[in-house]
Order: C-alpha cells, then structure tokens, then sequence
C-alpha cells in the first residue's frame, strides 16, 4: 500500500514539475518575443514621428475618464496632472461615484466649477443615478460627473463614457501618475491603423517609493516595503513584459483599468462595461475580441510597452490579498463569461491559445501548485519522499521562476531602465529570489480563495482598499512645486482601483 | 540517469544560467552608463559648435573632434535642431549636412534593404527638404512596410513640392496603403503650391481621394476650393460628402451657406457636419434651419445644430435661449449649448475625426 502511495505521489508530483516547466517555458516564450518587441520599438524611435502627431489636426481627440471614489486625498493633483499631459486635444472625465468624502468639494474649490444642464447621451446604460454634470467656469477641459454609487468601476466609467465627446475613450484611475508622453505614444497606433485599432493599453508600474513632482514621476526608485518591491518585479514580469508579449501575437487579453484607450464607438456598440463584471477591463477586451471575430472584422488590439501609467501598489498583506482575491474572481469571470469562446476555431488565436492558457495556467495554476505543494510536504512528513530529491524537486520548479524574473529584469535594464540606482538593481536582483519563497506560495492562496469565492459566487468586499496617498512635501530646491513620495500608509477609505 | 541526477543537472543548468543573465545585466549596465557618460561629454563639446552655426549661418562650423561617433551625434542634433529652426539657420545646417555627405548617405541608404535604415534616412531627408531627394523618396511609397511608407509619406510632405500630391493622394486607396490621416497632413505640409493638384483631385476616379483632397483644401482654408467643394456636396459617395462639407466649414466662405443648408435636407449622412459647418460660418441666416434641426431624434446632429446657433451671433443665441422652453433631447442639447457657450467652452470638434469617419 505504501508503495503503491509513494508512487501515486511521486507521479503526481512530476506532473507538477512537468506543469511548471511548460508554464515557465510558455512564459519564457512570452518574455523573449516582449524583448523583440521592445527592440523593434526602440529601433523606430528617431521616426516614430511624435512630434507629427503632437502637431496635427488630425490626430484624435481623447477623452480620459477617471471613475473616482473617496480620492478626496489626491483628485486635484491628479487631474491638474493629467491637464499637463501632453496631447494636442484631449479632456479629463471625472465621475465622482458616490464619493462620502470631500472629493466633489475638492474638486469644485480648486477648478471653480459650475453646474451644466445635463445633456449626455445614454449611449451605455448606467445604473447608479446621475446627480449633475459639472464644469470649470474658466473653460479648462475638465467635465465632473457626480452620480450615486452602485459599487461598480464599471457603472462609473460608463457614465464617464457617456459624458466624453472624443472618439478614443481612455479610462485610467484616480490616482495614477502619467508619463507626460504617455497620451501620444498610446495613441499612436489608433493613428497609425484607424480602420483596425480598436484598444490600446499601456504599462502599469508600481509609483511606491519614487519621488513624484507635480504629477510626474522624476525619480523611479524600488520602494520601502518589500511587499510593494516584490511588486515591481511581477508588474515588470507580468505587465510590462507578459502584456507585450501576448500583443506581439495578437493574443492580448487584458488591457488594464489603469490604462486603457478604447474606441468610444465600439464600446457603445458593446454597451459599455458590463455591470456586474468583477474583471471589467478584461470583460470588455473579451467581449470586444468577440464582436470582432463574429463579425469576421480584422482588428487590432494592441500593448504598448513604453507610456508609462504610474499607479500606488498595496503595502500590506491584507490589502494585496483583497486585490489578488479579486483578480483572481474577475478572471474566473470573464473566462465563464465567454467560455464559450475557449477552445473555439472561430476566435482564432484568442480562443485557441489564450484562454486555453488563462484557463490551464493562471485559473487552474494555483489548485496544482497548491496541490503539488501539499502532496509533498505530506510525502515529505509520512516518510514517502526521499528529502534530498524533495529539495532539488523544489530548488528545480523555484529556479525556473527565478530565471524568469532575472530575464525580465535584463531586458528592463537593456531596455527602459527605469530603476538608475545600482542599489535599487541589487535589490531588484534580490527579490527575484526571495518572492519565489513565501511570497508566491502566499499568491497562490490567495489566487485559490479568489478562485472558490468565483465557483461560489459570493458577493465581494471589492470596494474597500487601503488609500495610502501621495505623501507630499514642499521641495526646498524649487520654490512653490511639490514633491511627492509615494510612501506609508495614511487611511482606509473605500475606493476604485484596477490592476 | 536517475530522477535526482536530472534534477540536480537541472538545477546547474539553471544557476549557471542565471549567473550568467545577472552578468549580462551588470555588465550591460556599465557599458550603458559608459556610453551615456561619453556621449554626454561629446554632445557638450558639439552643441556650442551647432548652436554658433544657427546664429550665423553663414559662418563656417567646427565640429571638436573628427570621426564617426562624431559624425552620428552631429546628425542626431542637427535633426533636432531642424524641427525646431527656420530660415537661413535651418538652411545653413541642412548645407553642412550635405557637405559633410549626411545627405548623399542617407540617399543611398533609402535604396537599401532593411526597413529601420530606410526609414530613417527618409526621416533625414524629410527634415532636410531638398528638392532633389524628392525622388529616392518617391520610391518608399511602395515598401512592403506600412512604417517606412508612413515615414515616406511625412518626408515627403516637408519638401513642399506640388509634384508629390498626387502619389501621395495616390496612396490612400492603394494596395499598400497609407492612412488618410497621415497622407492629409503631408499634403497641408505641401501648402498652397498643391492647391491646384488637390482641386484637380476632387474630380478624381477615387472617392476616398476626393475625401481627402477635400478635407486637406478645408485645412489649408483654400477659399478658390470652394466652388469645387460645393459640387462635391453632392458627390455619390457620403464620405467625399462629409469631408466637402467640413471643409466648407472651415473656410467659412458664405458661398457655401446654402448648399449647406440644402444638403441638411437632403442627406441624413452629412447632417451632423453640415450643421457644424454652418455654424462655422456664423450667418445668422442659418438660425431658424438650425432651430428646425433641434427637433431631430438623433443627438449628435442635435448637440452640432444646438453647438452651432451659438456661433450664429445674437440672433442664434436669442433663437436658442427661445428653444430652452421646448421638450425632448433639443431642450436638452440647447439649454446646455448656452450654458456651454456663456462659460466660453469650445464646441465639440466633429469634421477633422478620422476615428469616427475612417476613410482607409
């Protein structure tokens, strides 16, 4: 019997050696052609033609929507931020979304803003009530939607969309920090290919520890907490580099609620986001995949790599467990949702390959790692596994990971290199160790309860998220700006955030 | 071999590959901060040289230092500097590009194979705007890459010739296209001297080339256009429609006021930009066709007509402050045009949008 165990588990345990390698190895994949990806941008940088785009006529309005929901801390600063953005035409969309703090009166003092008679279209049904449009009195193009919170981002980038009157929609958070270029450069290709682009997204990086002057990051710098530096390698691993892999395969899935462009007139036909969605960004990517593919329409969805959205990451266990419950619940989601396009010849590379791999690898990847874990610290304790092979068993599935961040972390150097410290490289190179030990056993919990909270479907407490702000300072080397750090914890108050 | 020697093989394997990556990255960083330093050093020594030579042109330059690091660093400023400079400044750095043969070189390199290199030698030629690399850069508008097409197309806007109109227009319905978007603005980048080419060209076979020449005679505001665009109000195909009139529009010529009108009731697909572009014109007689239009179910054509009466002086205002009584969407739309209007907030900019009329 003991045998017949022992071989059950040695078994079940090479099948999950087996998982991680082709896991690790698809990633790999995915890393490599991200790096080609990247050298083919840098390569075009001198005629990428920006400066073109900056200066003509032609080049499409945008309007960025900005669901906000008790950012009373920083909505001013953000908005004054995203007016500096550099494009020539574009307008800021904030939906205060049933804010219980001062974010309206925030925002009514600092712009001097004057109520307009409603006249949006209900272009995308809205569910929360609209309580009144509201405008700078000196024609800045800012528009202000108030309405009544039905606890969903989504709900409130809809009524952002309805108000916005550009034909690319962007829809980014409150608190997110924007490369000045970030608008032009994420723009590009709906310029570039307007009869085929339909979305684009850009990078999301971790703001904490860097120092940020009037809305703009100066200074990337790893930050304090290790929690929120085992942050930046993932978001580079997974954001940066995963992301502009799958889009040089035109298998891109999720564009970030952080940082998304959208054409305005293909999210109405799709009736906006979906309410309910738990994962709305990749729903609506999903559904747009969709709309195009039964159509038998050529499209593009495309990641750019290079603009840069800068937003806060948690810092503490129970905050990062609460956002990772729900990433992982809104990709079950999403891929219920459509499960119908998995597997199926008819979506092509979407439904043949990536919800494939969302399926096997990111829903299922933490019942087998779990699963495997567990196994062998039973086969360890009940006698069934000889320790020696146990450790290299683990030291083997780890390390893979462990080359994978170090990968990513050589094309970031060779590439962006937004971390100029060597001290904040020497850490980086650190935490690609240590987040494989704990940090991703812990990830994969969380990643399991999110999963069970989806089979069972239980309500989320997905608004409460810890608001740490942007500590601000004044500089002493500059009179009057102000220097931000992204830094420590400052209140728990119930608000939107993406991934 | 055993399932321990696999692993531990594994394991060597993947630590030596990871040294040798955190090498690569260590070793990477250095040479970066290397050359950055260096380079950093040189474009010091170089700017004063390039900057002297734009405040007199015609003085001679002296470059610090000899050799090709130079040499690729002078070209990199000089393309800066060309987008920034105008006049005998610009002239004077485009002739010591060429006499250091920057221009002949990039010529060459636009024949070569390779898309970056062409690419970028087209971007050189573009900034320099000599006549002669007119025709080296003709011969990229029909590269397999849509990006060394692209870049093709914007040089050869910036050398002002009116030869080149019409391969540009050419290319907005070939089989290796070109989005209008970008051959529009090489056109504007043409100026006046294209002018004729582009009226010609509203007679054209191709109706997105008849959009787009008329969309470009719009931006230039070519008043001697109008006639042209006028007939084409009446063009067979609704997108040449669309641009004829957002065109008219922004010349503002008051020929174009009643065919304008005269297509509101004609064509519902070019209802929301006439009414734009009547408002554009601000001729008070437009007002109570503008009025009328209120009543329609469509917003976006009665947000345009609601925008527009505010641009039709006291009488479209007093018209709307009239309509505000009235029920249904144009209340709406006109209550919030004045509020708009009176807080001095620019109307919604619906003609120049590529996006929502995609003509490639």
């Amino acid at each position: 019997m003991r045998d017949v165990v022992a071989t059950v588990l040695h078994a079940f345990d090479t099948f999950v050696l087996g998982y991680f390698l082709v896991l690790n190895t698809f990633y790999l994949g995915l890393i490599v052609l991200a790096g080609a990806e990247i050298v083919h941008v840098f390569r075009r940088h001198r005629f990428a033609g920006y400066e073109d785009l900056f200066t003509s006529p032609l080049t499409p309005a945008v309007s960025l929507v900005l669901p906000a929901r008790n950012e009373e801390v920083m909505i001013v600063e953000s908005v004054e931020a995203m007016l500096s953005l550099r494009y020539p035409e574009f307008e800021v969309v904030v939906v205060d979304d049933g804010s219980t703090d001062g974010t309206f009166e925030c925002l009514r003092s600092a712009f001097d803003l004057v109520e307009l008679p409603s006249a949006a279209p209900d272009d995308v049904p809205v569910v929360g009530l609209i309580l009144g449009t509201w405008v700078p009195r000196d024609g800045r193009p800012v528009v202000v939607v108030r309405k009544e919170s039905s606890g969903s981002k989504g709900d409130a980038a809809n009524a952002g969309i309805n108000a916005a009157r550009h034909p690319i929609v962007g829809v980014t958070d409150a608190d997110a920090v924007l490369d000045e270029e970030s608008l032009l450069r994420v723009v590009k290709p709906f310029v570039d290919d307007p009869r085929r682009t339909i979305a684009t997204g850009g990078t999301v990086r971790a703001a904490n520890g860097s120092t940020i002057h009037r809305g703009r990051v100066i200074d990337a710098r790893m930050p304090r907490s290790w929690l929120a530096r085992i942050q930046v390698i993932e978001y580079l691993r997974s954001f940066l580099l995963g992301r502009t892999g799958w889009s040089r395969i035109s298998g891109l899935l999720i564009i970030s609620g952080a940082f998304g462009m959208f054409r305005r007139d293909i999210v109405v036909e799709l009736g906006g986001f979906r309410h309910g969605a738990i994962g709305e960004d990749a729903d609506l990517v999903a559904r747009m995949h969709r709309l195009m593919r039964e159509r038998r329409q050529p499209y593009r969805i495309e990641f750019v790599s290079e603009p840069v959205c800068w937003t806060e990451v948690p810092e503490s266990l129970a905050v990062l467990g609460r956002q990772r419950r729900r990433w992982a619940r809104g990709l079950a989601d999403v891929l219920w949702t459509h499960r119908r396009m998995i597997g199926n010849p008819r979506y092509g590379r979407i439904g043949l390959v990536v919800m494939p791999y969302y399926v096997v690898f990111e829903l299922l990847g933490p019942v087998i790692e779990l699963l495997g874990l567990s196994t062998a610290l039973l086969g360890l304790v009940f006698g069934l596994l000889d320790p020696g092979f146990a450790a290299l068993f683990f030291a083997v599935a780890l390390g893979y990971g462990v080359l994978l961040s170090i990968v990513s972390l050589l094309i970031e150097e060779l590439s962006y290199h937004r971390y100029e410290r060597w001290r904040d490289l020497g850490t980086a190179i650190v935490v690609s160790f240590v987040e494989n030990i704990g940090f991703r056993q812990l990830h994969a919990w969380w990643r399991l309860r999110g999963l069970w909270q989806a089979v069972r479907n239980r309500q989320l407490d997905w608004g409460v998220m810890t608001r740490t702000g942007f500590l601000t300072e004044q500089d002493p080397a500059v009179d009057g700006p102000v220097i931000a750090d992204v830094t420590g914890a400052t209140e728990t108050r119930p608000s939107h955030r993406t991934r | 071999m055993s399932g321990v020697q696999v692993m531990t093989w594994s394991l060597a394997i993947l630590a030596a590959a990871m040294t040798a990556l955190l090498v690569m990255t260590a070793v990477g960083r250095l040479l970066r901060l290397r050359r950055r330093r260096r380079r950093e050093h040189l474009r010091d020594k170089l700017r004063p040289a390039v900057v002297a030579l734009l405040a007199e042109p015609d003085g001679e330059l002296q470059l610090p230092s000899t050799g090709r690091r130079t040499e690729d660093l002078f070209e990199v400023l000089s393309l800066d500097y060309l987008a920034k400079v105008r006049g005998e400044s610009r002239e004077a750095l485009v002739r010591e590009l060429d006499a250091r043969g920057t221009v002949v070189a990039a010529e060459r390199r636009v024949g070569r194979w390779g898309g970056v290199g062409r690419a970028s030698a087209a971007e050189l030629l573009g900034r320099c705007g000599l006549p002669r690399s007119r025709d080296p850069l003709l011969g990229l508008l029909t590269h397999r890459s849509a990006e060394v097409r692209r870049v093709g197309v914007r040089a050869l806007g910036r050398l002002g010739d009116p030869e080149t109109v019409a391969p540009l227009l050419a290319l907005v319905d070939a089989k290796r296209s070109v989005p209008a978007a970008t051959v529009t603005q090489a056109l504007m980048r043409v100026g006046a001297v294209g002018a004729p080419a582009l009226r010609s060209a509203l007679r054209s076979g191709s109706p997105v080339q008849r959009a787009v020449a008329a969309e470009t005679l719009g931006l230039q505001r070519a008043v001697e256009a109008v006639p042209d665009l006028v007939v084409n109000l009446d063009d067979d195909n609704a997108e040449a429609r669309v641009r004829a009139a957002g065109a008219l529009g922004r010349i503002g010529d008051p020929r174009a006021f009643e065919p304008l009108v005269r297509s509101l009731n004609t064509d519902v697909s070019l209802r929301v930009v006439a009414a734009h572009a009547l408002g554009d014109l601000g001729d008070p007689n437009a007002v109570s066709t503008l009025v009328d239009l209120l009543d329609g179910a469509r917003h976006d054509v009665v947000t345009a007509a609601a925008e527009s009466l505010t641009r039709c002086g006291p009488d479209g205002l007093v018209a709307l402050r009239r309509c505000t009584d009235r029920g249904g969407d144009g209340f709406r739309q006109a209550r919030a045009a004045l509020a708009r209007f009176e807080l001095g907030r620019s109307p919604t900019n619906v003609e120049a949008d590529y996006i929502q009329f995609p003509v490639t």
